[in-house]
Formats: structure tokens, C-alpha cells, sequence
């Protein structure tokens, strides 16, 4: 056979060529199906429960904010503060991040009592990443007394990081001072405290932003949509947890190493506390200690009940229950690392609960120290952090008929499974988008975006989303495990008078 | 290595090409689903990495546009690796480029003893996963290739080859 003839390409070529191609068409095919099979899921689950529209993404955080440069103060830059800067745009390099819009803020004054947290945070102010369009910034000015700070005419708006210990005082000053406000959780350190600022508050034209940032949280949303729409039935019992073991005392130890005493203004850093001689311990552990916070149920369950009120709108619990000790940490601390609270909401019919435990980290039940929050219902039981997993009840009278009109959809699942990641409901709920761990393919900062709608609220008057009501209401119902724990007594809200007893 | 193709009995052309045919099903059917989640990123798979090569695949998994870029080239590597084994169109190349991106997968989270992941498995393993049965397959393909007899590639080398004739 010439060469010629052997590489002439003939019908038996073709059909070998392409025998395969007949695979596509199958793939074609099952792929069609297995859409048409998830569309079907979809419209079954949102046809009745509208939750889409909360599912889709908003992006308008990617643009340039528009109006008038505001002029921004920060009290306390340890880190926290730092965090806060960063989410400002604020940069020790010269970078220009893409993603996040121009805030039109400029960082003006930077207020600490340890003069390296400060310097640091003023070489941060020089530059900010988000600025695309070459808007050129000066460096911030330090002040040592935050007094002088809100002194400064030039001054819009506040964000306080302190320790909980200065919260109260400074705020009632910026209001004085007629600057808006932004401060972190927990409000006050004390219930006396939280009152005077509730008045003064009151009387004021401020724009408040309390530092609950998980607002922002799109699982959190979907959440509140899913109890408003009934999904999970009648919701009798909610808890949630804080598990960690980060050695706290090897921290402290270490990063003492580091400091100067001389370089901190330690009568100023007291202020209104007891008088004491300087300690590492105190100034980097100041959360261990009740002078100067709330412990971690202040700092960390905090959190945990602004998630749950902005999803059940609890509010305020009727009577609280603390009991706790330090039963593990060998460091000098004055707040429990042991702790459980009860919160008892009886009009709503419900039960919160806290478990804190600060010797394990509980890899089993919450991974890597996620926070789940649990919601107890009648019909399903919610797991709840950044995630949001379904697991309706196998005797719920509602899902049972669902599983006859549509046995695909929770046949396989099983409540009692350990193995939620491969559980129908899970599935289905990622399917329709749920997940929102991710937005645009990347985590948005939601400190970022609490921050944008603070200055967005100064700018127009659009109602934030920390407003002082969620701040007090988280607060007070910090403040009375704290009260419980410490007067080992059960703690009562009279909501009339507004008093806690 | 020289392969004299035609020295295949049917039987073994027949599962040769099933096994080509499927591991392409495989593959475009994971770059499929992830086209069609707008939300599926490889952070989390990076993030989740384990043993000596962590550092890297989590420096990945940290630079947002490096983690774009990558999960970018993964989708639209899986997909033309899976139609290409399936048509047994470039076969060599999707084939070998098949074997790099599992490779990739298995030393990102290798499934030895004391490590522990985040995301599903899928399975039990030790030391041996799907992955690296995947891998071991491709190899198989590499030296017993069938797309110059069974695939888009037959018709290719033969317009090559009259070319070169003429």
C-alpha cells in the first residue's frame, strides 16, 4: 500500500474519529435532566417560601461611595482598633485594593494611651487602599486625651475601641461634642452606665453605630426569613456556645515581652478603676478582669445574642440565670472561663442558652471554633454561623407530608446523622444559594460594610443597622448574666420600668 | 516509547476507550457543575489544606486574584480535559494535563494518617483516594493510548500526516 494511500483519510476513519462523540450527546442529555431535576427542587422549596430575593447578592459595596469627605476620629488602637482602621481602607503600604469602594472618609485624629499602638495606627492613616483615584490624604494627628480629640472642631464623627471601662464616659462626651459615634461591643460596662448613655442618647441628633458588624451577615438575613415564614415550626429553644482553648497566658506572656511600660499613660489607661500598679496583664488582658470588661460571655456571647435577636427579635430577656468559675485557666483573671447562662423569654415561649467554655476548643461539635447557633423547632432544627444547615425533624408532621409530594427532597435526609455535610437538606439549601460564606467568589469584610453604613447613615439620615436599641438591648442582656454570676441570684427585667433587679 | 496501536485485541480497545470515555465524563461533569455555582471558589478546598505543600495552596487560597486565576484555570481545565478524552481530541495533552490537576487535588489534602478535613470526602481512605486511582488510570491511557484508532485524534494525524506527504 503506497504512503499516499495509507494516510487518505476514508469513511471507516470518520466513523472511528468520531464514535465517541454520541457520549457527548448523552452528557448533553443527562445534564438537562439534572437541571431540570434542581429547577424542580428549587420552585418546590421558594414557591412557598419566598427566600430568594434574600439570597441574591447586593454589590453596590464594589462602588465609590458619593458626597462629602467625612472627617473620622478613633479612640483606643489596640486591635481592635487596628481591624477597624484596616476595614476603613487604612494601609501601612501605599496599595490600591481592588473590591471595595472609596469610603470619602478621611482619618483626621488617632487617640491612645500607648504611644506605639499609636504611632502605629498614624503611620496606617497616611495611606488608604481603597482610594483609586489618587485623592490625596494627609496623615492623622494623635491626641493623648481623647477630650482634646472631641475638642476638635474639625472632627465629624468617632469611632471608639477602648476597653469597655472608658465606653460610657467617652460616648456621653462625643455626644456633648456633637460627633457621631461608632463603638464596640459590649456597650457599657456596667447597668448604671448603660442608663445615663440611654438618656442622653435619646436627646441627641448623633448618628449611632453599634460595632455588631454580623448584621451584615447574608446567613443571618436568610435566617430571620426562614422564622418568618415558619420554616422550622414553633421555635420553644435556642442555644448557643463559645468553645476555645487559645492560651491566653502564653499570649499575654509573649506580647509583654514587647512593651515599655513608660510608654503608656497607665493613670489615663485606669481612668475611673481602681487605682493599681501597671500589669501587662491587665493592659493586654484587660477582658479578664471585670474593672475594665464584661468577660467573655460580654465580649463573645455578645455576639452570639445580637445574631439571634436580629434573627428572632427577642429583645431583652424576662429573668437570667448565670453560673460559671474559673475552673481551668491558671492566669491571674477575675471572669469566669467556665460559663452557662439561661435566658428566659416567656412571653415568646423560649429558652436561651449560653455554654462557654474556655479550656477546649470543642473540635467535635463547632470545627476550628465556629460559632454555631442552634434554633430548635418544632418541624426542623437550624444550625446556624456563616452557614445556614437544615435538618427537619423525620416525625415533623409538615416535612413528612413533604417528603410524600416530594420524596427526593428530604427522604435521605436523617436529623439524627452526624454526617450533616452530605444530608439532603444540605443540598438542597446550597443549591439554592445559601451558602454565603462567599460573595462575588471572595469573603466580603462585613466590618467593612457596618462601617460604610454608618458613614452612609451620617451622610443622608438612612437608618443603620446598630441602632442604639439593638446595642441596649444586647448590652442589658449581657450585663444581667454578668449580675447573675456575680450575685448568684437569678437577675429580672422589668420592662415598664426598664430596670434590671 | 513506541506503541504499535493496532496490536490491541477488541476486547482491549473496547475497555481502553470506556475507560477514556469515562474518566471525560468525570471530568467535564466537575467543570460543569462548578460553571453553573456562580458561588463555587477553590478557596475553601485551598483553605483546607493539609501536610508539606500547605503553605503554598493556602498563600493561593489567600490572594484573592490568584485564587480567581486559579479556580478559573481549574474549571475550564477540567472541562477541556473532559471533552477531550471523551472525543479523544488531543488526547496526549488533556490526558497528562488530567494527571497534573489531579495531582494538584491529592497533594493539597493527601488522605494520610492524622490528617483531618473540613470539607467531605466522599469516602474513607488511606493513603489511597480516588484521586490517586484517577491518576494511576490516566497513566494507564498514557501508555496504552487509543485515540488515534477510537477518537478525534485518528483524523488528526492523519491530515498531519498527508500534509507532511504532500
Amino acid at each position: 500500500m503506497s504512503k499516499e494511500k495509507k494516510n487518505k483519510i476514508k469513511r471507516r476513519d470518520f466513523l472511528a474519529g468520531f464514535a465517541t462523540v454520541p457520549v457527548l450527546g448523552m452528557f448533553g442529555y443527562g445534564l438537562f435532566s439534572q437541571l431540570d431535576y434542581q429547577q424542580m427542587k428549587k420552585r418546590f422549596f421558594s414557591s412557598e417560601h419566598n427566600l430568594n430575593e434574600f439570597i441574591s447578592e447586593n454589590k453596590s459595596y464594589l462602588d465609590d461611595v458619593q458626597g462629602d469627605i467625612i472627617k473620622v476620629g478613633i479612640i483606643g488602637t489596640g486591635r481592635r482598633g487596628i481591624n477597624l482602621l484596616q476595614s476603613l481602607g487604612c494601609s501601612e503600604e501605599n496599595t490600591i485594593v481592588s473590591g471595595y469602594g472609596d469610603l470619602k472618609i478621611e482619618l483626621v485624629g488617632v487617640c491612645d494611651v500607648y504611644d506605639k499602638a499609636a504611632e502605629k495606627a498614624l503611620a496606617m492613616t497616611a495611606n488608604n487602599k481603597f482610594i483609586k483615584n489618587g485623592r490625596h490624604i494627609k496623615p492623622a494627628v494623635r491626641y493623648k486625651h481623647y477630650q482634646n480629640m472631641l475638642n476638635d472642631k474639625n472632627i465629624d464623627a468617632v469611632i471608639i475601641s477602648t476597653p469597655d471601662h472608658w465606653h460610657a464616659e467617652m460616648i456621653l462626651d462625643a455626644i456633648s461634642a456633637g460627633k457621631h459615634i461608632y463603638v464596640e461591643r459590649c456597650l457599657t460596662r456596667t447597668l448604671p452606665e448603660i442608663y445615663k448613655v440611654r438618656d442622653a442618647i435619646k436627646n441627641s441628633s448623633i448618628v449611632f453605630q453599634y460595632g455588631n458588624q454580623n448584621r451584615h451577615l447574608q446567613s443571618n438575613k436568610v435566617a430571620r426569613q426562614m422564622m418568618i415564614q415558619n420554616i422550622l415550626g414553633k421555635v420553644a429553644s435556642v442555644k448557643t456556645h463559645t468553645y476555645r482553648n487559645t492560651n491566653a497566658g502564653v499570649t499575654i506572656e509573649e506580647l509583654s515581652k514587647a512593651i515599655n511600660p513608660k510608654d503608656i499613660d497607665w493613670k489615663e489607661w485606669l481612668g475611673n478603676s481602681a487605682a493599681v500598679p501597671y500589669s501587662a496583664k491587665r493592659f493586654l488582658g484587660w477582658r479578664n478582669y471585670f474593672d475594665y470588661g464584661g468577660g467573655l460571655h460580654a465580649d463573645l456571647f455578645s455576639n452570639e445574642f445580637d445574631t439571634v435577636n436580629q434573627v428572632l427579635s427577642l429583645g431583652i430577656p424576662k429573668s437570667v440565670n448565670a453560673m460559671g468559675g474559673i475552673f481551668y485557666d491558671k492566669i491571674d483573671r477575675d471572669t469566669p472561663d467556665v460559663f452557662q447562662a439561661s435566658f428566659d423569654y416567656p412571653e415568646n415561649q423560649l429558652l436561651l442558652t449560653y455554654d462557654a467554655d474556655l479550656a477546649n476548643s470543642n473540635i467535635i461539635e463547632s470545627k476550628s471554633k465556629i460559632k454555631v447557633k442552634e434554633i430548635i423547632g418544632s418541624e426542623a432544627w437550624l444550625k446556624l454561623d456563616s452557614n445556614i444547615v437544615m435538618y427537619p425533624d423525620p416525625n415533623s408532621d409538615y416535612y413528612k407530608n413533604k417528603i410524600k409530594e416530594n420524596a427526593a427532597d428530604f427522604a435521605a435526609d436523617d436529623a439524627a446523622s452526624v454526617q450533616a455535610v452530605s444530608s439532603a437538606s444540605e443540598k438542597m439549601l446550597a443549591s439554592l444559594g445559601m451558602v454565603s460564606t462567599f460573595k462575588n467568589k471572595s469573603y466580603v469584610d462585613v466590618t467593612y460594610l457596618h462601617l460604610r453604613e454608618w458613614l452612609r447613615g451620617i451622610r443622608t439620615g438612612i437608618v443603620v443597622s446598630g441602632t442604639f436599641n439593638t446595642a441596649y438591648q444586647d448590652t442589658v442582656t449581657c450585663l444581667m448574666a454578668t449580675k447573675s454570676y456575680l450575685e448568684n441570684k437569678r437577675v429580672r427585667y422589668n420592662n415598664k420600668e426598664d430596670v434590671v433587679s | 516509547m513506541k506503541v504499535e496501536q493496532n496490536n490491541y485485541s477488541r476486547l482491549q480497545l473496547t475497555f481502553l476507550v470506556a475507560l477514556r470515555v469515562l474518566i471525560g465524563w468525570h471530568f467535564l461533569y466537575e467543570g460543569i457543575v462548578k460553571v453553573l455555582n456562580p458561588d463555587w471558589s477553590a478557596f475553601g478546598f485551598l483553605m483546607d489544606s493539609k501536610w508539606i505543600f500547605s503553605d503554598l495552596f493556602h498563600w493561593i487560597a489567600d490572594n484573592s486574584a490568584v485564587v480567581a486565576f486559579v479556580s478559573i484555570i481549574n474549571i475550564w481545565g477540567l472541562i477541556l480535559i473532559g471533552i477531550g478524552l471523551i472525543l479523544g481530541l488531543f488526547t496526549r495533552i488533556s490526558t497528562i494535563s488530567g494527571i497534573i490537576l489531579l495531582s494538584s487535588y491529592y497533594l493539597c489534602a493527601p488522605p494520610f494518617v492524622g490528617l483531618e478535613y473540613l470539607s467531605p470526602s466522599g469516602g474513607s481512605y488511606l493513603i489511597v483516594d480516588k484521586n490517586i486511582i484517577e491518576i494511576a488510570a490516566l497513566l494507564v491511557l498514557l501508555v496504552f493510548p487509543t485515540a488515534k484508532i477510537i477518537g478525534v485524534d485518528r483524523l488528526l494525524s492523519k491530515m498531519i500526516s498527508s500534509n507532511k506527504d504532500e
